[in-house]
């Protein structure tokens, strides 16, 4: 099947997965259920993994990867029907929820505001500075072992590093923007708990 | 003593640089500080993930699809018409790809028309050739699996389109990528693939080592099916390139081109059914002076042997290019 996927993504073009604002996700393509599934899952596994390691270490003291893995899917697999359901707007809200009831509030809260911010980051329009910023949230905004700072997404992307810092400052900047102008204070608020925004909007 | 293990690595400054909030930049130097980047989660775990839900979205993809039904018409393609659904199966997938390939070259011979008074317009004429081929051969899926032929047949010849350009330009090698996602499709459906037959230049120093090497390159990676003829047996195609995709669409170029932009600028597309049924059966009679080549998947024990080594690949092409097609064998 993945050589039809790979057709079918080629001819769909420009609305690739990657490029989907969490509260359209699943609204654009009903159909495609596991490949936008898939996208979900994989733009949030690191997160929410380290969210089930902290939670696997404080209650079992020698947690293993599987133990944090196995609890990692099944935040996933529980929330799913969720996935499906719900106001596309309050996607992350919802997810949060059930990170929150299987691992409690304080292991949520090591990953809340790099959580959040996967909010506005899908609305930004450049495809370059969307997908570099997105590849650093999805680390959890860390640094591949032994690399620079954006050494890693440099090398994912096939550009210089300066190329790749440029972009994330550009991406940065904009993302500010989309912060303070594409959502108002009190509904970013409320899509995040009121995580966001995370410094003063003018 | 322990190696010492590196981790992932949260780089404060250059965070704040980038202008991160101290919030931000904190929760990330906490988990760092709580090592909360020791563990790495494994390779496949958004596989195993999604793969764990799969029961769940399996019955929501076996609804009727939205592409049933689905026609595609200039300048309205909604969601729905531009495919923005995932096919859940074989049919759909061939119906989807095949209306979207169709509504790609209708919508790049209405951007031709528009260009038509404007300079440069030749050009843009000749870049809806370039984009259209692959599409044209992605389309011909549903010819193939429906009246259980090839997609298309290729009359290839060499002494108007260098062998390269199959591996140097981006609109050549952007057809061989349609070819294969085709063949695959229709070959594994037990319908043989699209078939090139290749008129060879009329001698062998025509041929220069760079050119054996290029074709010994080509034939080893294509998926196309091959049969290579002498010029002097090609007939009426001697001088000229054929291209029949499905039923009724022909690209013929009938000189020689100077570059891989001259091949598209000069091929002529036109949409007859007879026009095509009379290629693909004169060309088909040409296979009887031809030598084969490839077939199928894998190259024969035989051509294996021959494609090892360029003089030995030399020597098979002059066999076909001075003997009668009897006598050529692989040695």
């Amino acid at each position: 099947m993945r050589l039809f996927e790979t057709i079918y993504r080629l001819l769909v073009g420009p609305t690739s997965f990657d490029s989907l604002p969490y509260e359209e996700l699943h609204q654009r393509f009903p159909k495609a259920k596991r490949a936008v599934w898939e996208e979900f899952v994989r733009r949030l596994r690191r997160l929410v993994f380290q969210a089930a390691l902290d939670n696997c270490r404080r209650k079992l003291p020698h947690a293993s990867l599987e133990d944090v893995e196995e609890r990692t899917s099944q935040i996933f697999a529980e929330f799913y029907p969720e996935f499906e359901r719900g106001e596309g707007e309050t996607l992350l809200l919802r997810f949060a929820r059930v990170i929150r009831n299987i691992l409690e509030d304080e292991s949520f809260e090591r990953i809340a505001l790099r959580f959040y911010y996967h909010l506005p980051l899908y609305h930004l329009q450049d495809d370059q500075q969307r997908r570099f910023l997105a590849a650093l949230f999805e680390n959890g905004l860390a640094t591949a072992p032994g690399k620079e700072f954006g050494a890693d997404i440099a090398d994912r992307f096939q550009v210089t590093l300066a190329e790749a810092r440029a972009v994330l400052t550009k991406g940065k900047k904009r993302l500010d923007e989309i912060v303070k102008k594409d959502f108002s204070g009190e509904e970013l608020r409320e899509l995040s708990e009121g995580y966001l925004p995370d410094v003063e909007v003018a | 003593m322990t190696k010492a293990r590196q981790h992932w690595q949260v780089h404060e400054e250059k965070l704040r640089e980038l202008g991160f909030s101290d919030r931000l930049v904190g929760e990330a130097v906490k988990a760092e500080a709580l090592g909360l980047f020791d563990m790495e989660p494994s390779s496949d775990l958004v596989e195993r993930t999604v793969e764990r839900c799969a029961h769940l979205y399996r019955e929501l993809e076996t609804e009727p699809s939205a592409v049933e039904g689905q026609t595609v018409t200039m300048g309205s393609r909604t969601a729905e018409a531009m495919g923005q659904v995932m096919p859940a199966d074989f049919n759909q997938l061939v119906e989807l790809v095949g209306n979207r390939a169709k509504a790609a070259r209708l919508e790049l011979a209405y951007l031709s028309q528009l260009f038509e008074k404007v300079e440069g317009s030749e050009s843009i004429s000749t870049l809806g050739v370039m984009e259209g081929l692959p599409l044209a051969c992605m389309s011909s899926m549903e010819y193939a699996l429906g009246r259980k032929k090839r997609p298309f047949v290729f009359l290839e010849n060499h002494n108007l389109v260098d062998p390269a350009w199959w591996q140097t330009d981006a609109a050549f090698r952007s057809m061989r990528v349609a070819c294969k996602a085709v063949n695959s499709i229709v070959t594994s459906k037990g319908i043989p693939g699209a078939a090139a037959v290749v008129v060879l230049r009329p001698k062998i120093s025509d041929y220069s080592k760079e050119d054996i090497e290029i074709i010994r390159d080509l034939i080893r990676s294509s998926t196309f099916d091959i049969w290579w003829v002498s010029y002097r047996c090609a007939g009426e195609y001697r001088d000229k390139g054929v291209m029949v995709v499905g039923a009724d669409h022909v690209f013929t170029l009938n000189e020689k081109a100077q570059d891989a932009w001259h091949v598209f600028a000069a091929t002529v597309e036109k949409t007859d059914p007879s026009l095509a049924t009379m290629h693909r059966e004169r060309i088909d009679d040409l296979v009887t002076h031809a030598a084969r080549v490839r077939i199928g998947e894998s190259l024969s024990a035989g051509m294996q042997k021959v494609i090892e080594k360029p003089d030995r690949l030399k020597g098979f092409l002059q066999d076909v290019i001075t003997k009668d097609v009897s006598a050529v064998t692989v040695r």
